[in-house]
């Protein structure tokens, strides 16, 4: 039996009002998830014999980064995230003969969301997670047969997790006898499992499990749930403290069913991202509920800690929104306490990177509630959408860097910083070069913080919406360029005919441009400057994001960008049903947890019950975007020794523009440079890289390439099942060289693993 | 409600005068009566599924279904010509790269919402041209359909 239930949380000592729920039931419940009808081949194979055994056994293998070359011991292929293998056997060669070795069906485990996980391959085993339950799994690397699968009972903290989802993947650590599986569940709870069974380490928490709610000095209290549901976008149709006595309804799935948690009073808090190991410390965070148009003013922040990888132990936190004492915590002009009004998240929501033989771990910072209106957090807000160095032994600061200043962009840091040794002007450095939503590549000396090419306090607009008081400067890296179009500038719109370049300039007009960090025009255009909408370039959604980011090359100092580029609006408004003064158009009223509909409350068409479409103005005519095509997004790659644009190439092709529209009667329209983010990875002599969920050129099948990662050059491309929709990886396994990718959404994900014939 | 004499309409609709597919846009004006309904089956179900596919891709990770079910969408939309809601999408969703997908693309993402929103597929595929999007009117279901509550 390699499968286990255990539900710490549930019991009569800390819930005494509900009773006992029997071991039997909650293991039932896994008998139904994964009873023979659904599970088929997959149940069988848990009690199949051992996998081959691994290569290893307590041998000594050499550790470069903290992964041994060939291998794939960390989501970003090894602690400095380079995404590196030094692997030769796939090449420019033999690309396009690579077949199809094995398709993993994780959708017979359960539904996903998009199926984001990046999975491991360490020690001969490949480990990754899956649906929206995030079980943890190990396959057979040769085979795609399921070894043993894991999976945690979580009840009402599942049913409202924030982050209902596979997650992005899970840690790995070994001390060459020993082999540990960390996974993070969506309920908030660290597992550590034996990597050849799936056994909970009965020496790690209680029974292999440490509850991350605890730990971090908020009250913990009974949970219950008055709909159904998930956790919605914002944070409507919250849990509550359950009330005494209060019964659960398995049927209707309402009511208090034993759980405990942290108090939803204060907010919510989930995990979307493995840990990272650094010298025998588990390094994790959290993420919170979205910022996009939350109700409530408040939210919990983000901490990051550190745990014995052996025992479980906390051994130190960090506040990444500083309490009162705490450096940083000027930087919040109405304080920070947990709980208060305008007080939450900074959460750190991406992967980490670390160096280990520094001692220092780099935590990519998200930014402060909420996403596009900071009136209730005047000041800098540190660490919002920062980059910080601690001390992985102790959990102190060593150095940070804010991208950022009082973001109200939603430019959270998206993506774990890459490492890399190079040599600037003839001296040797250690360097992080952060990859991140605003386009820009933040190129820092990674023992000291200190710029490696000056990065300059630029002034900047200020804000027009009252109560919001941006910065008056943002730092603007001198070099390397960016990657993603910097906000709009009169140069930028398209100007093919002088009919084409009034109109694109008309149609720019409408909305408040700027060469960067524009901030977001009152909808109601009551603003100074009369402006009903501001350009947003890069967007919410990068400029890098999770789905892109980069590879870096440790013997050359190269830096390949996967991002997306392009052109939004965006604009603020009062949610009558937030405690908010303004958010994006939203109109929360009638959702559960809401404020009731102040007096007079008429409902507004144009956003009740609408998102991010409320009133956003067009940025294209007839089809045909405002913007000049140029070589932005897709891949771009770096000499980080110099800092140089080497080169530029879509993602799966660029796309084909034409229009009916009569302004572009006889103008030969140049191709749009493409769309989605690409997923790269490097090894000796390729990039290769999916296109993401949303990525390469219309209509075409989806594909996987390889190109020169000298020059950029396409030199491969197979067909896939379909598009990936997360960062590949690759490995040496009994001889062969996989490359491994998840695919897929609903019912309909898996992995995939291609080689040669 | 007027669905019923709107059906009616719709199908004569099919023979709408050319002239009127050339007439200026009119939004948020009402289409004109020669439109057919969204209710009688103007979108296939191969359409949507890919449209489904796009949609989990594309759209999901930022908007709830709600978004494009609920009563904002309904008032927004209803009884506007389909070719509006096509426009609308095109030129801003994607949210952070408008006007990225194919026309093929953003019409199967359309046949997904009018599916999303009950409204019946049929053997045709959504034609992809603006005349013909212009002619076709959205047309929600009557008011108590519990499909349009959240």
């Amino acid at each position: 039996m390699a499968h286990h239930v255990t539900n710490p949380h549930r019991n009569a000592r800390r819930f005494p009002a509900l009773g006992v729920i029997p071991a039997f039931q909650i293991l039932c419940a896994i008998c139904v998830i994964c009873g023979p009808v659904i599970c088929g081949p997959e149940l069988s194979a848990q009690t199949s014999p051992a996998p081959p055994a691994p290569r290893g056994g307590g041998q000594e293998q050499p550790v470069v980064r903290g992964n041994v070359p060939g291998e794939w011991r960390v989501w970003g292929a090894d602690l400095w995230s380079t995404r590196y293998s030094p692997l030769d056997q796939i090449n420019a060669r033999n690309f396009d003969s690579l077949k199809i070795a094995w398709r993993w069906n994780a959708g017979a485990f359960g539904s996903d969301e998009y199926y984001r996980t990046t999975p491991l391959y360490a020690n001969g085993r490949l480990f990754t997670v899956a649906t929206t339950r995030r079980v943890a799994l190990a396959l057979d690397p040769a085979t795609g047969e399921t070894l043993w699968m894991w999976r945690l009972d979580e009840g009402i903290r599942w049913q409202k997790a924030p982050r209902q989802f596979a997650g992005r993947g899970l840690a790995y650590w070994t001390d060459g006898r020993a082999e540990r599986v960390l996974v993070i569940t969506p309920g908030y709870h660290l597992a550590s499992l034996d990597a050849k069974t799936g056994i909970p380490d009965p020496g790690f928490g209680k029974n292999g499990v440490v509850d991350l709610m605890e730990g971090l000095g908020l009250p913990m209290v009974p949970l219950a749930a008055d709909d159904s549901g998930p956790l919605i976008i914002s944070d409507g149709a919250p849990a509550r403290q359950a009330r005494p006595g209060e019964a659960w309804d398995p049927v209707k799935k309402l009511g208090a069913d034993g759980t405990i948690g942290i108090d939803p009073a204060l907010g919510q808090i989930a995990n979307s991202s493995p840990a990272i190991v650094v010298n025998d410390v588990i390094v994790l965070g959290n993420s919170s509920i979205h910022g996009y148009y939350p109700i409530r003013a408040h939210n919990l922040p983000g901490f990051i800690r550190g745990f014995d990888v052996r025992t479980g132990k906390q051994l130190w936190k960090f506040n990444l929104v500083p309490q009162p004492g705490e450096f940083g915590a000027e930087t919040w002009l109405n304080g920070t306490r947990v709980g208060t009004e305008g007080v939450g998240k900074n959460d750190a929501w991406a992967l980490y990177s670390a160096d280990p033989e520094l001692g220092l771990v780099y935590i990519p910072v998200g930014m402060p509630l909420l996403d596009e209106y900071g009136g209730l957090r005047p000041g800098n807000n540190l660490f919002g959408t920062s980059l910080v160095a601690l001390d992985v032994k102790t959990g102190q600061r060593k150095w940070h860097y804010q991208f950022v200043h009082h973001d109200i962009w939603d430019y959270d840091t998206p993506m774990a910083p890459n490492l890399l040794d190079v040599s600037v002007n003839g001296r040797p450095r250690k360097i992080v070069a952060q990859t991140t939503k605003q386009g820009w590549t933040y190129v820092l000396d990674r023992r000291t913080g200190e710029a490696i090419w000056p990065i300059v306090e630029t002034p900047v607009l200020l804000s027009e919406v009252p109560g919001e008081q941006t910065s008056p400067t943002q730092p603007i890296p001198s070099k390397p360029a960016p990657f993603a179009q910097q906000g709009l500038l009169e140069s930028d719109l398209i100007d093919y005919t002088p009919a084409i370049k009034d109109s694109a300039l008309k149609l720019a007009r409408r909305c408040r441009m700027g060469p960067y960090f524009i901030p977001a025009s009152l909808a109601d255009g009551t603003g100074k400057s009369g402006y009903r909408c501001s350009w947003y370039a890069p967007g919410a959604g990068g400029g890098v994001n999770i789905d892109g980011g980069a590879a870096a090359d440790p013997e050359t100092g190269m830096l390949y960008v996967g991002s997306i580029s392009g052109l939004s609006t965006i604009q603020v408004q009062k949610d009558p049903c937030s405690e908010f003064r303004y958010s994006s158009p939203h109109d929360s009223c009638g959702l559960i947890g809401a404020l009731p509909a102040p007096a007079g409350y008429q409902p507004q068409p144009a956003t009740r019950g609408s998102g991010f479409e409320g009133r956003a103005s067009f940025a294209t005519i007839g089809g045909v975007s405002i913007l000049k095509p140029k070589p932005l997004g897709g891949i771009t790659a770096y000499d980080l020794n110099s800092g140089d644009k080497i080169w530029w190439t879509s993602n799966g092709g660029t796309i084909p523009v034409t229009s009916d529209a009569p302004i572009f009667a006889g103008v030969q329209l140049p191709p749009a440079p493409g769309r989605g983010m690409a997923q790269v990875i490097t090894t000796k002599t390729l990039v290769i890289y999916g296109t993401g969920r949303s990525g390469g050129a219309p209509d075409a099948d989806p594909m996987l390439y390889a190109v020169d990662k000298a020059t950029g050059k396409q030199v491969g491309a197979v067909a896939i099942p379909s598009r990936t929709t997360a960062v590949p990886i690759t490995f040496m396994h009994q001889g062969k060289q996989y490359v491994v990718f998840a695919t897929g959404v609903g019912a309909n994900t898996s992995l995939v693993a291609l080689r040669l014939p | 409600m007027t669905a019923a004499p709107f059906r009616l309409v719709a199908t004569l609709g099919l023979l709408a005068l050319p002239g009127a597919a050339r007439a200026q846009r009119a939004s948020p004006a009402p289409a004109p009566d020669s439109s057919r309904s969204t209710r009688t089956g103007v979108y296939n179900p191969a359409q949507a599924a890919r449209g489904g596919d796009i949609y989990a891709l594309s759209c999901a990770s930022c908007h709830q279904p709600v978004t494009h079910t609920g009563p904002g969408f309904v008032a927004k939309w209803d009884r506007r010509p389909l070719l509006d809601l096509f426009e609308f999408i095109r030129a801003t969703m994607p949210k952070n790269e408008p006007g990225t997908l194919s026309r093929r693309e953003y019409i199967q993402v359309l046949a997904y919402l009018l599916k999303m929103n009950g409204m019946p597929a049929g053997p045709q595929e959504l034609p992809a041209d603006s005349a013909a999007l212009r002619k076709i009117r959205i047309e929600f279901a009557a008011t108590g359909d519990p499909s349009l509550k959240r």
